[in-house]
């Protein structure tokens, strides 16, 4: 690493700056920056300026001015942030420009007339990639509504619950007469704030417990709560300084703000999920009369007739037009190698064009295409996913429920012999020992389960994952993208000394393919053409051959006879062949290693969509059994093929895994996995490889074991607590010692034993 | 000790008006982005380092 | 759309230098205080820089003019730059910088001439005090005022920390300053004994939180960032942080006066609270030197980042101490002693003083446009002024413990083992030379950072042309719709929060009646107030700066007892407006001291406290015998307690110039009998005897 020039922040090797708004920076020139930038050509995203698409992405509008929300990727350092703030600067159409780096986010305020796409222009001039966010796609905006209010609520019950505790600490430190009763009464009237407005969310809770007749944390909360109150307010009237008040307070307060730790990872969880489709706002290019006209993706209509660009991504649902043309279709398939569809094939969006420019009609709007509606299947099914509250709240009820009926039993038992120690120690029980702790260290260990996750390249998305983990009996990899890198790689060229004039032919020949093999030789010569030979008349016919003139001689880069997947390619001259090159899957650089040690405690299976031969090879060089690499699977035949074994960790990538990655007890989205299927699974890779796996294994047997030490710790308090509550022996001081040590231990418990 | 007579009212004046505080800046969003003001601070409007290389 | 602006860094460059100059000014003050506990001698026989004056001198000089200069500086300087505008209002600026100037002027005039309320931090006079609120609320106008005007949305949480800055001091001040004037620069608080204790302390210890440690924090997530280039550790921590601590740091103040009559269970909030303050405290030096991370080479560089991290370092450790000493086996043995003086400039040279040396070195090559003249220099500085504070906390540590040890020192039949007070002082003189080599090497490190500053400002181009700011036109609007809906919620929220808190006011002043007067003062023991002698007497040991190395307040501990008497009671000093319990001996504790030794013995020890005890390091008092007592204003003044509900007959307070005469005579009678000299019934000395003998002697015996 070295460290960028302007900046300091650490760049990556070889490099000056960190970023292009560093380089700008630095330069000092901005101002002439913003004068050439604003003379580039917008045709990338015409789309967005006609009337419509504005209309979409406009989140508020005054008079003059419009709010739009973009979601920039590439944001690096202060850098960034004060080049894009910076925007009104450049632009004096832009009013106002501010960076939310925390969600990548970019809110700006522009007036009426200046054209989207001259801002989106200006923005990627400045290196970075920016994409409209339509009104409530933000994540950052929901949440801020949500988080205004807990933090008021938090904050009252915080300050009220520091202020009792000035009022009570006299209390027990021994002061009296009047002084005491002004006390007493503070302290009273500032457990009002809590009970009326902290709590609100918990009495919301509670609520709907009693609305489905079921017990949950919420209600023995509020109980503790309103018993404490009861209790406290009940003896304060009759004269006595037992109050409740300090403990319930502080630990109401614990309480909220372990809370909303857990909210605030789930939300972190929610901004990655936000990912744009990366075609959303592209502009697409639409017959109109005779005409071409820029369009976005949701605007255009079936029938619709579109001129799609080399590279780009198919929006919707189409049917080809034109004779033949190439398709990446790894996104879809897993698939390594390009697709030829000829005229009148059905084309699902997703598709990326590999081919020169191609004719394609729109089937279904952009909404219905086969992707999206899995996408929005997907994303519905996994909101309602989340086991691990209903099991806290299966724990808590149990526990509740026996506090309540110990409660009970021994009011009945012991309020003939004495009616009012009866009913005091009955609802200290009830105080001190409602599962309060274990309501408090649950989401606590959750959330630092979370957080230890992130920290080694994990993004749990369904929290019961950790429990799940230590079911888990087969581990099913697809291969592209999880197990490969995707990418082919040269791993023999025959001759082994091959003359430069053939690698030069080669690569002069490749010079403009988008196709992996060209891809592979790139990488694998990295120093390029030497001689400069002047390779004449290279035609591609796509997914066949290339050829090309040189000194009269016709030099052709075909398949191999003898290879059926096309992992062999000659080089022939005048038709003789004078090369062969031998290709294979590109392995990620810890995929051996990992698997073996994987191997030992699961039955491993590969399932790809490549074609059989391929992922054979894969499993020999992997040592796996080649039973248990699966070639040529559909989409449907990988989801049967999940269903039929249980207990099963799937990890893919493709639009193919992602059923199958949502029938998996636990579905894995590699690193850099398509939006689909990161939103089917249960975790999301933020590193490349197979090593955040071993670590997820290792932190879910780390968070069950704190789990289940919390809830030893928890138990052993209540039977501890409560037993000292029925014999008469808690008093507000010891209640004020007792909850709160109970949740530092709990909380010491939840922190220790991750690294 | 009659004086606590005036600073109990201080001490819950000064800490009911850092509370108040508190709700004026979660009102005005103070709290939406914890992530930005760090950097943002960090470059000035005037370019001192321009001259450094 | 964008503006372009000038940031107003002028007044930057001017509190920049009057922190320079002030700054010298405290610690030479400081170092001749300290030579003069090592070598008597050094007070000159002069009564305005005899040690009692002195000492005021220094602190309010550390404190407001030096410390106060440097945060202000530190405050425009970031301010303009994290809101984005130029200050409010450039007037209200000047009016900010050359009236607090002024007030440190005066100061520098009346703390010497002896015009002082004897309430630590917080001495100076009345017309003094309005003064400061003045120009604090010009200060604040012009805060605010930049605020409100601001072009960043968002508020920087240094921002945070200046507002609650702003806002507690000039709570505290007004409250702690409560006075009734007698006369031009004379005036007796409101409160008396104990109540003014508890004022006191919760503004002194306030005064260390709000204006030595909140402002300085700011500085610190302002230009430690700044410094090394990288976003500070933890944005959210530091808004954690400051709300902690802005809720509890209030109520801490009670550590100060543990074992003193203050009722057991505001001592014990006052320990809870102070132990609470370690989490939020250590949250900020966290945050601070985490910032770091990835740059920890800086440190070997750069000498702004030394003295910044030292600084950062050095809070951490005093908010370490801090609540080890408010615990009260730790106070026990530490309150009263130099430990507690190591702490404080643990605090103020390690983290107040560093801070600033590291602000001021960031922003002088900035302002003047230009670089530092050396950085060889500027790190000697850092260098010679850390040895210096740790010979000056390593001092004082060893002499705090050793004098708390010998103190409570008891042998096994259970008398003191060092019955003579002055066996205790002896012993620690050494360290006392120590500390001054500490405090020196301090200095020089600071002359040589004045010297590197003029040299830089000298190589500084004298075209200094300002540059301008380009910023955004207005304020980013929100790009949420339903904004109104928002605001009227936060607003009906805040209005909640406000009532409630006005509900609670108004129910305390309701119960105000229900509370009994004198709850604490127990009936059978009603205590007689001063003769107006002795009331002048009073003065005179308060101009004197008796306070300041002499406490009285005798805690209920075994050997303070053995030592001194029974232990202090609420009601020996319910009439004392001030109080006068002191927080140092220097000297032992005068709480009983009355009709302990003869009015010559008084009168001896005074002109020359070494002819009573050979190796005593009290300054001589010549002048008390020759200036006269100023007993005309004694009625107004006896006028003024009377008011302030001290029972005066309406007799005493009418002929008090008589009474005193007639008292003063009888003593002066005595003392010649004793073998004084003639003439000295009009002297202060007199009224000062006779205040001396009266304390302790004023409650009657059940």
């Amino acid at each position: 690493m070295s460290s960028c020039l302007y900046c300091q922040s650490q760049s990556p090797l070889g490099t000056t700056f960190c970023c292009r708004a560093c380089e700008i920076l630095y330069d000092g020139q901005f101002q002439i920056f913003a004068k050439k930038a604003q003379t580039l050509k917008k045709e990338k995203w015409a789309a967005l300026d006609t009337p419509e698409a504005r209309h979409l992405y406009r989140i508020a509008s005054s008079a003059k001015t419009e709010n739009f929300r973009l979601y920039v990727e590439g944001l690096q350092c202060a850098s960034c942030i004060h080049l894009l703030e910076k925007l009104p600067e450049f632009e004096p159409q832009v009013h106002s420009a501010q960076v939310l780096f925390g969600s990548s986010e970019l809110l700006i305020d522009i007036e009426k007339d200046l054209p989207l796409s001259n801002l989106l222009t200006l923005i990627e001039e400045m290196g970075y990639s920016a994409h409209l966010l339509k009104k409530g796609e933000s994540a950052q905006e929901s949440w801020q509504n949500d988080s205004r209010r807990w933090l008021k609520e938090i904050a009252v019950a915080g300050a009220c619950a520091g202020n009792i505790m000035m009022f009570i600490v006299p209390v027990y430190a021994g002061v009296s007469g009047s002084y005491k009763t002004v006390f007493l009464w503070l302290s009273f009237t500032l457990f009002l704030p809590i009970l009326i407005y902290s709590a609100q969310s918990i009495y919301q809770g509670a609520w709907r417990a009693l609305k489905t007749r079921t017990l949950n944390t919420d209600l023995a909360l509020t109980i503790a709560l309103w018993g404490g109150f009861i209790l406290s307010t009940f003896n304060l009237l009759n004269g006595s300084d037992i109050v409740y008040y300090d403990s319930t307070a502080s630990f109401l307060f614990l309480i909220l703000v372990s809370r909303y730790f857990v909210k605030k990872v789930q939300r972190r969880t929610l901004l990655h999920l936000q990912k744009q489709d990366s075609w959303e706002d592209a502009s697409y290019l639409k017959k109109v009369g005779t005409d071409w006209a820029a369009q976005i993706a949701p605007l255009l209509l079936p029938g619709d007739e579109i001129k799609l660009l080399k590279n780009q991504v198919l929006p919707c649902d189409a049917e080809a037009l034109s004779s033949q043309s190439e398709w990446d279709t790894s996104l879809m398939t897993g698939e390594v190698l390009p697709r030829l569809y000829p005229h009148d094939m059905k084309l699902h969006a997703g598709l990326k064009l590999l081919s020169a420019e191609t004719y394609v009609r729109i089937l279904k709007p952009y909404d219905q295409s086969e992707i999206q509606q899995m996408l929005q299947m997907v994303s519905r099914q996994s909101l309602n996913k989340s086991q691990f509250i209903r099991k806290m709240d299966l724990w808590s009820q149990r526990l509740l429920m026996t506090v309540f009926v110990v409660g009970i039993l021994f009011f009945a038992f012991y309020s003939s012999i004495n009616l009012e120690a009866a009913l005091q120690r009955t609802l200290a029980l009830w105080i001190v020992a409602c599962p309060c702790s274990l309501a408090f260290a649950a989401p606590l260990t959750l959330y630092r389960a979370l957080l230890e996750a992130r920290r080694r390249g994990l993004l749990i998305k369904n929290h019961d994952v950790f429990e799940k983990a230590s079911n888990i009996k087969n581990l099913i990899f697809d291969k592209t993208g999880t197990l490969t890198t995707g990418q082919l790689s040269l791993i023999k060229s025959e001759p082994s000394d091959l003359h430069q004039k053939y690698k030069d032919i080669v690569l002069e020949l490749e010079k403009t393919s988008e196709h992996p093999i060209a891809f592979a030789f790139r990488r694998a010569w990295p120093e390029g053409p030497q001689l400069h030979l002047p390779v004449s008349d290279v035609y591609e016919n796509v997914g066949e051959k290339v050829y090309g003139l040189l000194d009269g001689k016709m030099y052709i880069l075909c398949r191999a006879p003898e290879s059926s997947d096309m992992l062999m390619i000659d080089l022939l001259e005048n038709g003789k062949k004078v090369a062969r090159f031998s290709f294979k899957d590109e392995l990620f650089v810890d995929t051996q290693k990992t698997l073996q040690t994987l191997q030992k405690k699961f039955t491993t299976f590969i399932l790809s969509g490549d074609s059989l031969s391929r992922v054979q090879l894969l499993a020999k060089e992997l040592s796996l059994p080649t039973e248990k690499a699966l070639g040529e699977q559909t989409p449907l035949q990988k989801w049967n093929f999940v269903k039929d074994h249980k207990s099963t960790l799937m990890m893919g990538d493709g639009a193919n895994d992602a059923a199958a990655l949502q029938e998996a007890t636990i579905g894995v989205a590699s690193h850099g996995s398509l939006e689909v299927s990161f939103r089917a699974a249960d975790i999301y890779l933020l590193k490349k490889g197979l090593n955040p796996l071993l670590q997820f294994f290792s932190i879910s047997r780390r968070y069950q074991i704190i789990l289940k030490r919390n809830f030893i710790l928890a138990i052993t308090y209540n039977s501890i607590a409560g037993a000292c509550a029925l014999l008469g022996w808690i008093n507000p001081l010891v209640a004020a010692l007792l909850m709160p040590l109970s949740s530092l231990i709990l909380l010491l418990s939840t922190m220790e034993g991750w690294s | 000790m009659n004086i606590i007579i005036l600073m109990i009212p201080m001490a819950l004046i000064l800490g009911f008006g850092f509370l108040a505080a508190f709700f004026f800046a979660a009102s005005q969003d103070q709290f939406a982005d914890l992530d930005t003001p760090a950097h943002r601070i960090l470059i000035d409007e005037t370019e001192e380092r321009k001259t450094k290389t | 759309m964008s503006t372009k602006i000038y940031y107003d860094d002028d007044i930057v460059k001017k509190f920049v230098v009057v922190t320079l100059i002030w700054g010298g000014a405290a610690f030479l003050f400081g170092l001749i205080a300290a030579l003069q506990l090592a070598y008597w001698p050094l007070n000159l026989n002069l009564e305005w820089i005899t040690f009692g004056r002195l000492r005021p001198l220094h602190t309010n000089a550390a404190i407001f003019a030096f410390a106060g200069n440097a945060i202000f500086a530190g405050i425009y300087h970031s301010s303009q730059r994290l809101l984005k505008t130029r200050m409010f209002s450039d007037t209200l600026s000047r009016i900010h910088f050359w009236g607090w100037q002024l007030i440190i002027v005066s100061a520098a005039i009346t703390l010497p001439l002896g015009y002082t309320q004897s309430k630590e931090y917080a001495e100076l006079e009345w017309p003094i005090d309005i003064a400061i609120a003045l120009i604090w609320v010009v200060f604040a106008v012009n805060f605010f005022g930049t605020i409100a005007k601001r072009r960043e949305k968002h508020m920087y949480v240094a921002i945070w920390f200046y507002i609650a800055t702003i806002v507690t001091v000039a709570v505290l001040h007004i409250v702690n300053s409560i006075e009734i004037p007698v006369g031009f620069l004379k005036s007796y608080p409101v409160y008396a004994g104990i109540q003014d204790a508890m004022v006191q302390w919760w503004y002194g210890h306030n005064a260390v939180a709000f204006f030595l440690t909140t402002p300085f924090l700011g500085l610190m997530y302002y230009y430690i960032p700044k410094a090394v280039n990288r976003p500070v550790y933890s944005y959210r921590l530091s808004i954690v942080h400051f709300w902690a601590l802005v809720f509890i740091y209030i109520w801490a103040g009670p550590h100060h006066l543990l074992y003193t009559s203050l009722p057991a269970w505001a001592q014990t909030l006052g320990v809870v609270f102070s132990v609470m303050l370690w989490a939020p405290s250590w949250g900020g030096m966290i945050n601070g030197l985490l910032t770091l991370r990835g740059s920890w080479h800086l440190l070997r560089t750069d000498p702004i980042v030394k003295f910044l991290v030292t600084a950062v370092t050095f809070y951490g450790m005093s908010t370490f101490e801090g609540p080890l000493l408010s615990i009260k086996s730790v106070s026990a043995l530490a309150h009263n002693t130099d430990w507690i003086i190591g702490h404080v400039h643990g605090g103020a040279l390690g983290w107040n003083g560093m801070m600033s040396f590291g602000m001021i070195y960031y922003l002088v090559p900035r302002l003047w446009k230009t670089s530092l003249y050396s950085v060889a220099l500027a790190t000697k500085h850092f260098w010679i002024s850390l040895l210096g504070i740790l010979l000056y906390y390593i001092s004082m540590w060893a002499s705090g413990i050793t004098q708390g040890l010998m103190w409570r020192a008891v042998d096994p039949q259970g008398r003191l083992m060092y019955p003579d007070f002055i066996e205790t002082v002896v012993k620690i003189v050494p360290l006392y030379w120590v500390r001054a080599a500490g405090g020196l090497l301090f200095i020089i490190g600071f002359f040589i950072m004045v010297y590197n500053i003029i040299k830089t400002i000298q190589s500084a181009p004298a075209q200094q042309e300002q540059t301008p700011v380009i910023v955004p036109d207005e304020q980013p609007s929100s790009s949420t719709p339903d904004e109104g809906h928002r605001k009227l919620e936060g607003l009906a929220a805040v209005f909640t929060v406000l009532a409630v808190a006005a509900i609670l006011v108004g129910s305390v002043i309701e119960i105000y009646p229900t509370l009994s007067l004198h709850k604490y003062v127990q009936p059978n023991k009603i205590t007689d107030p001063y003769t107006p002698l002795e009331l002048a007497g009073r003065d005179v040991y308060i101009k004197e700066g008796c306070y300041v190395c002499h406490t009285q307040q005798i805690r209920p501990l075994a050997a303070e007892v053995l030592r001194y008497g029974p232990p202090s009671t609420i009601e020996e000093s319910m009439y004392d407006h001030p109080f006068q319990w002191g927080s140092k001996r220097t000297g032992p504790d005068l709480a009983r001291v009355g009709k302990k030794y003869p009015d010559l013995w008084h009168y001896r020890h005074m002109i020359d406290p070494r002819s009573i005890s050979a190796k005593s390091i009290m300054p001589n008092y010549p002048w008390l015998a020759e200036k006269k007592v100023d007993f005309v204003s004694l009625r107004k003044k006896l006028s003024v307690m009377k008011m302030l509900n001290v029972p005066y007959d309406d007799d005493t307070v009418a002929n008090a110039d008589i009474v005193a005469q007639k008292q003063a005579q009888t003593i002066a009678d005595q003392l010649v009998t004793e073998g004084a000299p003639q003439g000295l019934a009009d002297k202060e000395l007199v009224a000062l005897i006779a205040y001396l003998q009266a304390l302790g002697q004023k409650g009657k015996k059940p």
